[in-house]
C-alpha cells in the first residue's frame, strides 16, 4: 500500500487510539471488582475508567503512533541504488502537514481532557458511592423484614430500587414487603408530588396574590380567596383591593359556615381556618402538621391538599425533613469539606462538613461541625447531624414529616452569644464553591475552568493557593507537552527508523515494550516540567514563573523543531544509508 | 573516542537529572508563607546520591546509540566500561561518607490561618511565631472518620523532628506529621510508572551506599557487577534491524533488574529461609544481579549471532 505519510499517520494514529481504548477496556474487564463496585454498575464502571485511562494515557499513545509512522512504516521508495533513498525527500516534503495534524490533535486532546476527564472522576466516584450507599439498603430492608417492621423495609427497598431500578433480588424484595402490608394494612394513599413540585415552585409577588384572590373570588372558592387576599395584604403594606377582597370572602365564609349538626364539617372548617391563620401569623411549621394530620382524615379535600403543599413549602424554608435529609445524603456528593468560614482580626470559624449533596430538592450536609475561636479559645462550638442550605444559611433544625414530637437540633457544645439566627449557621463563602474546599488532592479531579474560578478565593477559605495554581500552571502546560513530545518522537522515530526493508516483527512482538518505555519517557518529560514550574513558581512568584514557563515551552518547542529540520535536511542519513548499504 | 564522548555525555546528564533531583529534594521541605526558604545546594548531598547511577547509564545508552556503525573497537569498550566502574565505584563511596544535611533543614510545614491535609486528618494552625517558627499557637486537630464533635482545639503546640516533623500538642500527645510536607506533597509526587522506576533505583542506592561504607571487597564486586549488566545490556544494540527498539529493550531490561534487585533486596531474608535454608552462600541481591547479567550476556550474544547485522555479513 502506496500510502502517503499524512494518509499513513491518520490511520495509524486512529489504530493506536482504538488498540489503547480496545486494551484499557480489556485491562479494566479484567480489573474489575465486585467486592468494590456492584455488579450492576459493571458496563459503567468499565467504560468510564477506559475512558479515564485512555486520556491519561493519550500523550503515550500518540507518540508510539508518532514513532511506528516515522520508524516502521515510512513511505519507501525502492531505486537500483537502495530501497531508501528518497524518503529524505518524503519526510521533508510531509512532515510541515503531520506538524498541522498534531497541532489539531493537541487541541483535542486539551478540551477532551478538561472537559471529559472531570466529569469521568466524577461517574467512577458516585459508582463506588451508589455501590456502597444500595448494598447498606438492601441489607436495611433485609433486616427490616425480618424484624417485621414493614415501612421500614418497604421504605428502604424503594431507596434501593432507585438505585438499582430492575434489579431482581429489590424487585422480589418489595412484592413480599407489599404484599405483608397488604395482608396486615390497608393501602396508604401516595403522595402527589407534581402538586409538591408545583408548590415548591410558588413564589408569590403582590400581583399574582391579588389576581389569585380576584380569581378564587369569582369562582366562588371563598377560603382560598381569603387566604390569597391576605397574603396580598401583607406583601402590599395595605391595599384597598386585598383588603376589600378578604372582607367579602370572609363574610361569604360566614354565611357558608356549616351548622352545629353537622359536626365533622365544622370541625374541618375551623381546623382549616386554624392552619390558615397560623400560616398567615408566620407559623408554617404548626401549620404544616395540622393540615398533614387533616389530609390523613380529609385526604380529597381539595383546601387541605392545597395548603398542605403551601405549608410544607414555607416549612422548607425556616427546616427541613430529617427523612427528605436522609434520602438526599444517600446520593453521591463531596466528602470531607473543610474551611474557614470567617476570619478577622480577633477571631475565626472553622467550618467542616461530613459530606454534601446537591438534588432538585435542595442542597443538604451530613455532620456539620464550626468552631469559633480567638487567640483565648473556643468561643462557639456546634455540630448537627444534618442540614439543609437555605439562602446564605444552613439550618441546622429538622423536623420530622409525620411526627410534630420528632425534632433534631443543632448541639451548642459551647457558647458565648447565640447566632443571629438561631439554629442556623451563616455561610460566609459561595456555597458553590463548598465542593472544591477538600484539600489539595482533589484538584487533579477538578477542570482547569473550575481551578481558575478557585484560585483568587482558595486562600480566603483557609487553603493554600500555591498548590492549586501549580495544578493550574502543569495544565496549561499538558498541552504544550503534547505537542513537543509529539515532536520529539518526530525525530526519535525518523533518526533510529529501521534500516532495512524488512518489517520489524521484533517491534510488534515487543509492542508492549514499546508503550511501556515511551509512557515512561512522557511521564518523565511532564514530571520534570511540573518540578521546573514549581520550583521556578515558589521560588521566584508568579509573573516570573509566567514569564520563564513560556520561555521554556517556546525554546522547547524550537529545539523540537530545529531537531526536524536538521533530519529533514538528509545529511544525517546519507552516511548512513551508505553505511546500512554497505 | 567513545570514552570521551561517554564522559561528556555522562556528565551533561547528571548535571540535567542533579538539577530535577534538587527540586524534587527541595519541594519536600518547601513552606512557602514561612521564611524558611532552603538552599538548593542544601540537598546536594542527598541528590548527589540519586544521580550517580542514572548519569552513568544515560551516558553509556547516548554514547553507544550516537554511533551508527554497529562495531566497536574492543578497547575503546573496554575503556569506556573501566571509566563507567570508576565513576560508579568512586561515585557511591563519595556520596555515601557526605553528611546528608538533614538537621540543617529549615522546615515549617504548617502555615498561619491555613488548614492542612495529612494522612491522619485536617491540622489548621492560626498563628506561628515569628521569632522561633517551632511554636504554633492556636491549633485546631480533626481526625480522620472522628465522630462528632471531631475539632479538637489547643492552645498551642510545637513543632519537632527537623526533616520528618512531628507536633507536640502540649498534653503529652504528638502527632506525626505525614505525608511530610501536606501542602505539596501531591504537587512533588510522581505517577506511578516513574515512581516505582525511581523508587527501585533508590533502593539500588541504598545497597550500593552501605556496602561502599561496609565491607570494600564486596563493594568492589558488586561494582563490577553492576558495570558488567550496564555493559551486558548494550549487546541488544542492533539485535534488531530497528535502533529505537534496541534503545527501548535495553532500557526495558534495566527496569526489569533494577525491579528484580529490589524485590531481592527487600525479601533478602524469605529468599535466604526458603533456598538456602537462612545460609545464604553470599550477598542474594548481588548474586541475582550476577545471574542476570550472565543472561543477557547470553542472550545479547545469541541476538549478535542471529540478529540483522550477522544476516548482512553472511550475505556478503
Amino acid at each position: 500500500m502506496n500510502l502517503k505519510i499524512p494518509a499513513r499517520f491518520l490511520i495509524i494514529t486512529a489504530a493506536s487510539y482504538i488498540i489503547a481504548f480496545l486494551f484499557f477496556l480489556i485491562l479494566n474487564n479484567f480489573k474489575f471488582a465486585p467486592r468494590d463496585i456492584d455488579i450492576y454498575f459493571r458496563s459503567g464502571w468499565i467504560i468510564y475508567n477506559t475512558m479515564l485511562q485512555f486520556f491519561n494515557y493519550l500523550i503515550p499513545v500518540q507518540a508510539v503512533a508518532i514513532i511506528f509512522t516515522f520508524s516502521v512504516f515510512y513511505p519507501e521508495a525502492r531505486s537500483a541504488s537502495g530501497f531508501d533513498m528518497l524518503t529524505t525527500r518524503v519526510f521533508s516534503k510531509f512532515v510541515t502537514i503531520i506538524i498541522i495534524i498534531l497541532l489539531s490533535l493537541t487541541a483535542l486532546f486539551f478540551v477532551g481532557n478538561e472537559i471529559f476527564k472531570p466529569r469521568l472522576h466524577r461517574n467512577i466516584d458516585n459508582y463506588t458511592h451508589l455501590t456502597k450507599t444500595s448494598r447498606a439498603y438492601l441489607e436495611q430492608a433485609r433486616a427490616a423484614a425480618d424484624d417485621g417492621r414493614l415501612f421500614d423495609a418497604e421504605e428502604a427497598v424503594r431507596r434501593y430500587l432507585a438505585i438499582k431500578e430492575d434489579d431482581a433480588d429489590g424487585l422480589t424484595l418489595l412484592r413480599a414487603v407489599e404484599a405483608r402490608i397488604e395482608n396486615q394494612y390497608s393501602a396508604k394513599s401516595i403522595e402527589d408530588e407534581e402538586s409538591a413540585d408545583y408548590a415548591d415552585n410558588l413564589d408569590l409577588s403582590y400581583d399574582d396574590a391579588l389576581r389569585l384572590a380576584r380569581h378564587y373570588l369569582d369562582i366562588e372558592d371563598y377560603y382560598s380567596a381569603y387566604y390569597y387576599a391576605q397574603i396580598a395584604s401583607g406583601l402590599s403594606g395595605s391595599s384597598a383591593e386585598s383588603g376589600s377582597i378578604s372582607t367579602r370572602a370572609w363574610t361569604a365564609l360566614s354565611r357558608t359556615e356549616p351548622s352545629k349538626e353537622d359536626e365533622e364539617e365544622f370541625r374541618l372548617f375551623s381546623e382549616k381556618k386554624r392552619g390558615t391563620e397560623l400560616l398567615l401569623a408566620g407559623k408554617p411549621i404548626d401549620a404544616y402538621y395540622l393540615f398533614n394530620q387533616l389530609n390523613v382524615d380529609h385526604p380529597e379535600d381539595p383546601d387541605v391538599l392545597k395548603y398542605l403543599d403551601e405549608s410544607r413549602r414555607k416549612t422548607r424554608e425556616l427546616t427541613y425533613f430529617t427523612g427528605e435529609a436522609e434520602e438526599a445524603l444517600n446520593f453521591p456528593g463531596i466528602n470531607d469539606i473543610a474551611f474557614l468560614n470567617s476570619t478577622d482580626e480577633f477571631e475565626r470559624e472553622l467550618v467542616y462538613f461530613g459530606k454534601m449533596v446537591t438534588i432538585p430538592s435542595g442542597t443538604y450536609f451530613r455532620n456539620i461541625e464550626a468552631i469559633r475561636f480567638d487567640g483565648t479559645g473556643v468561643n462557639r462550638h456546634i455540630i448537627a447531624e444534618y442540614g439543609k442550605l437555605s439562602g446564605d444559611h444552613i439550618v441546622l433544625n429538622g423536623i420530622d414529616r409525620e411526627n410534630s414530637n420528632l425534632k433534631i437540633y443543632p448541639e451548642y457544645l459551647q457558647t458565648d452569644s447565640m447566632p443571629e439566627l438561631y439554629n442556623t449557621l451563616k455561610l460566609n463563602v459561595e456555597w458553590t464553591h463548598l465542593s472544591g474546599l477538600g484539600g489539595s488532592d482533589i484538584y487533579h479531579k477538578m477542570s482547569l475552568i473550575d481551578l481558575i474560578e478557585y484560585e483568587p478565593v482558595i486562600s480566603g477559605y483557609g487553603w493554600m493557593v500555591e498548590p492549586l495554581y501549580i495544578e493550574i500552571i502543569t495544565r496549561i502546560l499538558n498541552p504544550c507537552g503534547f505537542i513537543i513530545l509529539s515532536l520529539a518522537a518526530i525525530a526519535l522515530g525518523w533518526k533510529y527508523r529501521r534500516f532495512s526493508g524488512r518489517v520489524p516483527v521484533a517491534g510488534f512482538i515487543l509492542l508492549p515494550v514499546v508503550v511501556y518505555i515511551t509512557a515512561l519517557f512522557c511521564e518523565t518529560y511532564l514530571y520534570a516540567m511540573r518540578l521546573l514550574c514549581s520550583w521556578i513558581f515558589l521560588s521566584f512568584g508568579k509573573p516570573a514563573a509566567i514569564s520563564l514557563l513560556a520561555a521554556s515551552q517556546i525554546i522547547l518547542l524550537l529545539s523540537a523543531f530545529l531537531l526536524i529540520a536538521g533530519l529533514s535536511s538528509g545529511s544525517m542519513d546519507n552516511s548512513r544509508e551508505s553505511g546500512s548499504a554497505a | 573516542m567513545p570514552l570521551l564522548k561517554f564522559i561528556l555525555l555522562g556528565l551533561l546528564s547528571a548535571f540535567i537529572f542533579l538539577a530535577f533531583a534538587l527540586i524534587f529534594s527541595w519541594g519536600r521541605w518547601i513552606s512557602p508563607s514561612i521564611e524558611t526558604a532552603n538552599s538548593l545546594l542544601l540537598f546536594l548531598p542527598a541528590a548527589a546520591g540519586r544521580i550517580i547511577l542514572p548519569s552513568v547509564t544515560s551516558g553509556l545508552l547516548f554514547t553507544y546509540f550516537s554511533y551508527r556503525n554497529n562495531r566497536m573497537n574492543p578497547a575503546a569498550v573496554i575503556l569506556t566500561a573501566g571509566a563507567a566502574f570508576a565513576v560508579l565505584f568512586f561515585g557511591y563511596r563519595f556520596t555515601a561518607a557526605m553528611t546528608y544535611n538533614q538537621d540543617a533543614v529549615a522546615f515549617q510545614p504548617f502555615n498561619e490561618r491555613k488548614l492542612h491535609s495529612t494522612d491522619t486528618g485536617i491540622i489548621y494552625t492560626d498563628r506561628i511565631d515569628a521569632e522561633d517558627s517551632s511554636a504554633i499557637d492556636g491549633i485546631i486537630v480533626r481526625k480522620t472518620d472522628s465522630d462528632l464533635p471531631g475539632f479538637k482545639y489547643y492552645e498551642e503546640g510545637r513543632l519537632t523532628g527537623g526533616a520528618e516533623p512531628a507536633l507536640n500538642l502540649g498534653d503529652g500527645r504528638t502527632i506525626d506529621v505525614r505525608p511530610s510536607n501536606p501542602v505539596f506533597n501531591s504537587t512533588f509526587s510522581a505517577e506511578s510508572l516513574l515512581s516505582g522506576f525511581t523508587a527501585d533505583i533508590e533502593l539500588l542506592n541504598i545497597v550500593m551506599k552501605k556496602s561502599a561504607v561496609s565491607d570494600e571487597i564486596q563493594y568492589l564486586v558488586l561494582t563490577a557487577v553492576l558495570t558488567s549488566f550496564l555493559m551486558a545490556c548494550l549487546l541488544f544494540r542492533g539485535a534488531t534491524v530497528w535502533p529505537l527498539l534496541d534503545f527501548m529493550i535495553i532500557l526495558a531490561l534495566h527496569r526489569l533488574v533494577f525491579y528484580l534487585f529490589a524485590f531481592v533486596s527487600n525479601e533478602t531474608d524469605f529468599i535466604s529461609e526458603t533456598l538456602f535454608g537462612g545460609t545464604a552462600p553470599g550477598n542474594i541481591p548481588m548474586l541475582s544481579l550476577a545471574a542476570c547479567t550472565v543472561l543477557i550476556v547470553l542472550f545479547g550474544m545469541l541476538s549478535k549471532a542471529l540478529g540483522p547485522n550477522a544476516r548482512s555479513r553472511r550475505t556478503a
